[in-house]
């Protein structure tokens, strides 16, 4: 486990995704629809990715992510960000259970 | 309240014997009522759907049941849906919060979401000082601004819901209770896009787009209904609109971020298994809902409650299991597992797979066969797959 957090800690916060086949990072879009999707699926790969860390190294990491890049949009995540409106509405219609992201 | 307890400990002794094969987890959609007091022009509950209020033995059984259905997965989802899901009152909701306490008890641990799918004209500041407490989860139905609202969705007197309604979404925003609802597209809302995007971004509210089905009360008001060309023409005409809208405030218009996430996937080398979202395209609605009615009625979905032909069985008597092995079910499995042999040769086959089973049964009364919306689906998948390519060489020659 120590390990796996030290490697964490270096862990970029510059991400990449898959996304329609091609490897992208958030900042490569300007589309501001795709890169908030992008966002969104680089913490829900990152989610999935990490769940057996420690939840504090966990969590910084992904505060420190939503720090960079939910930045541009604070009046939206006053209410949540994308995936904390969708578990707010819609995941079981979706059959994905909120636990399980 | 003990008799509850006692109630439960003995059933809790009975069940816990004939779990061997677990379902996964499902979630309820519970029909709390079929009244409503509305009268919108497209509502597709079933003049046969069961009448009255769910009691409490319908509530304690399927609260019960399907918390020890649930058991491994250690939480259990219910919808409170309808007709209009608050005319039975707060005392309702207090009895299902005291019931699922009791549960957890038993169950130690189970974790319970609650939401509620409302017209939000019963919604006072009582029922939302209780949902507040009780991290209910809210969505209201708003179609689009005051004048699309109130030609579709009005009071049984004729007289408009929308000052209502909106005032309620205002509370629910005001309280950050959420902002999403259930807009509707049909003739009367279709022919408004600009102005209902518009009014939707102004107010920040976040609508997902359903289609008017031919069903229920629609089936009076069929020239309101879209044909699925249409349905894909004005899903597109939607799209655009929001796609290339990057100013401030930026709304979610659901499904297309959904869609745009599983042409992604599927578009990707390393696919994720999660996908494709969506309860229509997900192939495995059968395996993660039931619809519960009062009396305790079983159905696959609420779309189908008070139609014979789905009757899967009663909450009240038998285990979830033996509902679950129902003829009926067995055929919704089937579809999922066998798939629509004429949708094998489509392109966008793994992202919608076949769709949902109640629009196929609506446009071809079989449920063996390929969503009725299918000709619009596949013109809305193509379009966004080709703008979101675009965009993205875009951005990566710029970049």
């Amino acid at each position: 486990m120590a390990e796996k957090n030290e490697k964490l800690k270096t862990k970029s916060l510059e991400k990449e995704v898959e996304f329609m086949g091609v490897k992208l990072k958030p900042n490569n879009l300007t589309n501001i629809h795709l890169k908030r999707i992008v966002v969104n699926m680089c913490e829900s790969d990152y989610k999935f990715r990490y769940k057996d860390y420690d939840d504090h190294e966990r969590t910084k990491w992904k505060d420190d992510f939503r720090k960079k890049y939910h930045e541009e949009y604070k009046e939206y995540s006053e209410y949540g960000d994308y995936s904390d409106w969708k578990n707010n509405r819609w995941d079981d219609y979706r059959c994905v259970h909120p636990d399980d992201q | 309240m003990f008799l509850i307890y006692l109630k439960m400990k003995k059933h809790n002794k009975s069940i816990k014997s004939n779990l061997q094969s677990k379902p996964s987890r499902l979630t309820v959609i519970v029909k709390t009522t079929h009244d409503c007091n509305l009268g919108c022009v497209y509502c597709y509950t079933n003049p046969n759907a069961e009448k009255g209020i769910m009691d409490s033995n319908d509530l304690f059984n399927m609260i019960n049941k399907i918390s020890e259905n649930n058991r491994e997965a250690g939480s259990s989802h219910l919808i409170w849906h309808g007709g209009e899901p608050l005319l039975p009152g707060i005392d309702f909701y207090k009895e299902i919060i005291n019931i699922q306490e009791n549960v957890k008890k038993i169950i130690k641990g189970h974790k319970y979401r609650n939401s509620i799918q409302t017209n939000g004209t019963l919604l006072n500041s009582e029922f939302l000082d209780f949902f507040q407490e009780q991290k209910f989860k809210i969505g209201l139905s708003l179609d689009g601004n005051e004048y699309t609202h109130n030609l579709n969705r009005h009071y049984k007197d004729g007289s408009t819901s929308f000052d209502d309604v909106f005032s309620a979404i205002t509370e629910l925003k005001k309280r950050k209770m959420g902002r999403g609802v259930i807009c509707v597209l049909n003739k009367n809302t279709a022919s408004n896009l600009k102005d209902i995007y518009r009014f939707f971004k102004e107010n920040e509210i976040y609508p997902q787009m359903n289609v008017q089905i031919p069903s229920g009360r629609a089936l009076d008001n069929k020239e309101l209904g879209l044909t699925p060309k249409e349905f894909g023409e004005s899903m597109i005409e939607l799209f655009d609109m929001w796609f290339y809208d990057n100013s401030k405030p930026i709304i979610e218009i659901d499904p297309f971020a959904d869609i745009i996430k599983n042409l992604s996937n599927y578009r990707n080398k390393n696919k994720d298994d999660e996908y494709p979202t969506g309860c229509s395209f997900r192939n495995n609605c059968a395996n993660s809902f039931i619809s519960v009615t009062p009396g305790g009625n079983v159905y696959p979905c609420g779309r189908f409650a008070g139609d014979s032909k789905f009757y899967m069985g009663n909450i009240n008597k038998g285990s979830i299991e033996e509902i679950l092995s129902s003829d009926v079910h067995q055929k919704f499995l089937k579809r999922h597992d066998e798939g629509i042999k004429s949708c094998k040769p489509c392109e966008y086959k793994p992202i919608c797979n076949s769709g949902c089973p109640d629009n196929a049964f609506l446009f071809h009364e079989n449920i063996l066969t390929k969503d009725g919306y299918c000709e619009g689906y596949k013109m809305l998948f193509k379009y966004i797959e080709n703008a979101v390519k675009k965009q993205i060489g875009v951005n990566m020659k710029n970049g």
